[in-house]
């Protein structure tokens, strides 16, 4: 056989697959999918908690946000944020007690009050979504009890069961969900903070511990069948005492904390007090459901605008209109860009507008990207790997979109975050740590040596602003322009109209004053300084850290790099074995006492396993902390809120690093996606043209027919039948090897 | 045979208890229950009472491999060694730490995604590896053969994420023939899985051709080829009956080894295509500090490379008649 023959058989078969590649579409949707009111975007990772006392990653809260509805909201479109009623008739004013039990007027301070009570009154209106949990026989029992294989049969999802069913909401089901996050078994991430605030909420666990070894010692007795990851344990959470969450009537209950914590109404907006209805947790305890890992984490029930109808946790979780959602409007309150962005357009018009959300699973941001430009995917945020196809500067170094992007019509939305990335000094180590002035001088010339603009520049496209203290923007306590610039380290830069870093001349100053001339101890050797950290396997940290050497050793100070695993990384942080460490912190609620936390003293790591990274600790910082903590919002605690700012830009436990600027970019034919942080309820507002979604992708999206015709005409030239002959009788060149 | 295979089955034993042993030592004395902990609360709010409380519920708040406390044969039961790794030498996987859910359960759904892409992908790059390295081989000095030399060399060089990318930018946006990236569970995933399976096939193409031909090269130049030759067998013959059926003997050994792994499917294409495989399930696992989904991989991945093993014995036997097992 010629090769020119085998070559022409390959391009036939090539021609072949390719013809009937090119019969297929890159559409990664279903056919018909694109054609239904139905909004596609995409999650990091997959989908494996819905659980609303557990789930915590941001990828999920697109899910359980919209699903559940605890008894506050954000406002869509207000900055700073504001918070709305949601489940709630209106946001709960708290009634201060003091030890005797009398109430307080105002806004006492915070050592007066023993107790504080929110009273909670939810809208009589709302039904759970549609789930088999809910039906009943006509006597009112559950329709779907002891149930087995045969029952089951051709049952994968709970939407195959034959009959669904809904209830109203009630008070007893918010109770039940917030007592719920004691339960030990569930692993819920706030439950030490709120052990910390609601009364009894401590005795609650350990009433719910004794109550589940009891029933594990009874159950030893009776056999494997009782299994208890088999049959799961299903406990009444309203029958344990707890006077911290009790049940008022039908549609009230109330939240009694046995200190004054104004920040629990920010709790009270996250899906952590979502109502969880008995039901749904006796039918999810079934044993023939626990085979089929059907539970709560996949398949949650919910009264919010969408509930889950698809749930492949790695692949894509697909939303449905809930068809018992109460309803309500698009808001008519923003500002003047909102109106500008189109923000404003739909104000009035009923949600949810969409029948539909499709999130999928996409690790990869490359391919996430290119669905985006073929139009697979309504929305995205911009990521660093395609920041430079994507924004450029416009004359006064402001983003705008690139010419292509323009345009295909996409439209670029952005934010900065309430987020926090710096570098920690450890306060109780002996040579960066202490609040001594030398000290306090060493690491604020550290600060100044690590210019966090040229960071951004480098590393982040300059997208993002230098951090002039622990609050970031959009929260109360920043403070915007020359008055809010970080003295000890930054001055005001009036040409570029942001902050700068000093003059290095500055830094040497302190270095020197600290003891430490030209990066020189007292016996001549050099400052060897050590960054922990567990990026061993992260490429950009190479480049980071390298970054951050280059910059101390303009101070003489030689950093070196002191790279463990998270497990021995999280043990060197409890032990207080750390020096320099990187550092980031996202808000959970758009309150100044979610960043100040990081730095009051008795939430030390090394002391009370805290969130206190850096151990600083000092007395007149906590002092102000406690007081601010209990403080209504108002300028008198905005005062104080400053005072502590300054007193940490003094100290200096971290180099106040950046707050990164986040990109959204969505299609000409999706509307009111505005990005935001705190909570992601919004899907409800989104609305997508789907007409014109089709158009664009038809447009875009034609395959290229003109290789699979040359590859074949190639195939005809080369493989001609009569060429095969050539095969009979030929010698081969292994002839000619050596014997 | 059936005493070679009852032999190999006892031999296994004390290699998967060690291997359970090492990797509890590995997972537990490395990575303790207390950071284990922290992985799943989240390193924010959880204090060491959260941590304690989640230790106890999870059976992480037991001694390692003793416990003194206990009684009789408790000591060595009640403990986390015990609890967490003896159940896997009878195929318990347990649940998992991060969502509880049951790792079993778990590898037997992500198997069909990856078997999806790496059946396929094996068969097809077995068939083209061989039938190109015995072509070569045929052809050995030839145009052909250089050509195909040079090419396996700069496949040989490329990285696999240079396939990926490349070839997700010319068929899903240039030429928009398939999909990016996504899945697609039944017939209808054939379209997701055209393209990760080419370019599995391509990116092993350059290393498995030019061992395969290397090893048919050797056999061409025995005494019985000479021999075929000399008694008149036409070269076809000599070449699919004789050198490639004697040459299959050091195939079968790199290949047939790889079968049962097939299961596991493939780390990085899984990641690039969203094929929801157990590829993904590992990385994802490492990525949370869910150890006990790494643990049970772990495991299976030592049954898997034994069963490997095994199969190359019991393939000798086929493709040589020469070797017996006894």
């Amino acid at each position: 056989m010629r090769w020119y023959s085998i070559l022409g058989s390959v391009l036939w078969v090539g021609g072949l697959a390719l013809l009937l590649s090119s019969q297929c579409s890159n559409s990664p949707w279903p056919a018909g999918e694109t054609e239904s009111n139905t909004l596609f975007m995409a999650i990091s990772a997959p989908v494996n908690k819905l659980d609303p006392a557990t789930s915590y990653y941001t990828h999920e809260a697109e899910v359980v946000d919209n699903v559940y509805e605890p008894p506050y909201e954000y406002h869509h479109l207000l900055r700073p944020y504001r918070l709305q009623p949601l489940a709630a008739e209106e946001i709960a004013v708290p009634v201060y007690r003091d030890a005797s039990g009398q109430i307080l007027q105002g806004d006492p301070p915070p050592d007066r009050v023993a107790t504080a009570e929110y009273l909670v009154r939810i809208r009589p209106s709302m039904l759970y979504a549609p789930h088999p949990c809910f039906a009943t026989h006509a006597d009112g029992t559950p329709r779907y009890r002891d149930l087995d294989a045969t029952k089951l049969q051709g049952i994968r999802t709970p939407y195959d069961f034959p009959e669904l069913g809904t209830r109203q909401v009630t008070a007893e089901d918010f109770v039940r969900g917030i007592r719920r996050l004691a339960d030990p078994r569930l692993p819920c991430p706030i439950f030490p903070t709120l052990r910390r605030a609601i009364l009894d909420f401590e005795e609650l666990q350990r009433s719910i511990a004794s109550a589940l070894e009891a029933e594990r010692a009874r159950r030893r007795t009776l056999g494997s069948e009782w299994d208890e990851r088999r049959r799961p344990i299903v406990l009444d959470y309203l029958a344990f005492p707890c006077r911290g969450v009790e049940v008022v009537d039908g549609t009230t209950f109330r939240i009694v904390l046995k200190r004054k914590y104004p920040q629990i109404r920010y709790w009270m907006a996250m899906h952590f007090f979502a109502p969880i209805p008995h039901e749904a947790l006796e039918f999810y305890a079934e044993p023939a459901l626990v085979e089929r890992q059907m539970d709560l984490n996949r398949w949650p029930v919910g009264s919010g605008p969408f509930y889950v109808r698809e749930c492949d946790p790695d692949r894509r979780v697909v939303l449905e209109r809930n068809p018992y959602y109460r309803g309500g409007r698009y808001p008519s309150e923003g500002s003047e860009e909102d109106r500008t962005e189109g923000f404003l357009d739909d104000a009035g018009r009923p949600i949810p507008m969409l029948d539909r959300v499709v999130l999928a699973v996409e690790k990869e941001t490359i391919p996430q990207w290119n669905k985006f430009l073929q139009g697979y995917y309504d929305l995205v945020y911009v990521t660093p790997e395609v920041f430079e196809q994507t924004i450029q500067f416009g004359q006064a170094g402001e983003p705008v979109l690139s010419e292509r992007l323009r345009a295909l019509g996409v439209r670029l939305h952005q934010s900065v975050g309430s987020v926090i990335y710096g570098v920690g000094f450890n306060m109780a180590d002996p040579v960066v740590g202490g609040l001594e002035e030398p000290r306090a001088k060493l690491r604020r010339a550290i600060s100044v040596a690590l210019d966090y603009q040229e960071y951004l520049d480098i590393f982040l496209n300059g997208q993002g602003c230098v951090a002039q203290g622990p609050i970031p923007p959009g929260i109360v306590g920043y403070v915007e322009g020359p008055a809010g610039v970080n003295s000890w380290v930054d001055q005001w830069d009036p040409v570029q109209r942001r902050p700068r870093r000093r003059p290095l001349d500055d830094a040497r100053q302190w270095m020197a004053e600290a003891g430490w001339p030209g990066g020189r101890g007292p016996d001549g050797r050099p400052l060897v300084l050590y960054l922990d950290h567990a990026f061993g396997g992260d490429p950009q940290f190479v480049s980071i850290f390298e970054w951050m050497r280059q910059r101390l050793r303009v101070l003489g100070i030689e950093l070196g790099e002191r790279g463990t695993d998270l497990s021995r990384y999280r043990d060197k942080l409890e032990r207080g074995a750390v020096q320099l460490f990187r550092f980031g912190w996202f808000a959970d609620y758009p309150d100044p006492e979610n960043f100040l936390f990081l730095f009051y003293g008795p939430n030390a790591k090394v002391r009370s396993s805290g969130a206190n990274y850096a151990n600083y600790q000092n007395p007149e910082y906590d002092r102000l902390f406690e007081q601010m903590e209990g403080m209504a919002d108002g300028p008198d605690r905005v005062t104080v809120i400053s005072n502590m700012v300054e007193i940490l830009r003094r100290d200096a436990p971290m180099c106040w690093g950046m707050h990164p600027v986040f990109y959204l970019l969505s299609h000409r034919w999706h509307h009111n996606g505005k990005p935001r942080e705190m909570t992601h309820n919004s899907l409800k507002y989104h609305r997508v043209d789907v007409p014109g979604r089709l158009r664009f992708q038809i447009e875009h999206n034609r395959p290229v027919r003109w290789p699979v015709w040359v590859l074949m005409a190639g195939g005809v030239m080369f493989a001609r039948p009569w060429r095969f002959k050539d095969w009979r009788g030929r010698r081969s060149n292994l002839e000619i090897a050596p014997c | 045979m059936l005493n070679y295979l009852f032999r190999r089955f006892l031999y296994m034993a004390p290699i998967l208890v060690g291997v359970n042993l090492l990797t509890f030592v590995l997972f537990f004395f490395v990575h303790t229950p207390d950071s284990m902990a922290r992985s799943v609360l989240g390193d924010r709010y959880a204090d060491p009472a959260a941590i304690e409380a989640w230790k106890r519920e999870h059976g992480y708040d037991l001694p390692r491999l003793w416990n003194a406390q206990a009684h009789g044969l408790e000591r060595v039961t009640r403990t986390i060694f015990w609890q967490k790794c003896m159940p896997l030498l009878w195929l318990d996987f347990g649940r998992s730490d991060f969502d509880h859910h049951s790792i079993g359960e778990a590898i037997r759904t992500r198997m069909g995604p990856s078997l999806h892409v790496t059946v396929p992908m094996f068969l097809l790059s077995f068939v083209v590896t061989t039938v190109t390295a015995l072509w070569v081989a045929y052809r050995r000095g030839g145009i052909a053969d250089r050509v195909v030399l040079v090419l396996c060399v700069a496949f040989m060089s490329v990285s696999p994420l240079f396939y990926i990318i490349g070839g997700q930018y010319l068929f899903a946006r240039v030429l928009r023939w398939c999909p990016f990236s996504g899945y697609a569970p039944g017939l209808d995933g054939w379209r997701f899985v055209v393209l990760p399976v080419a370019i599995g096939v391509l990116a092993g193409f350059g290393q498995q051709v030019r061992f395969n031909r290397t090893v048919m090269l050797e056999e061409t130049q025995k005494d019985y080829v000479r021999t075929a030759r000399a008694k008149g067998v036409s070269e076809p013959v000599v070449l699919l009956r004789h050198i490639l059926r004697n040459a299959l003997i050091p195939i079968l050994t790199s290949v047939v080894v790889t079968i049962p792994f097939l299961v596991m499917g493939n780390l990085l294409l899984e990641n690039f295509f969203g094929i929801p495989g157990l590829g993904s399930y590992v990385l994802d696992a490492i990525q949370r500090q869910d150890f006990a989904v790494v643990r049970a991989v772990v495991y299976l991945g030592t049954l898997l490379y034994m069963a490997g093993l095994l199969m190359v014995d019991l393939a000798y036997t086929w493709a040589d008649p020469r070797v017996r097992l006894g």
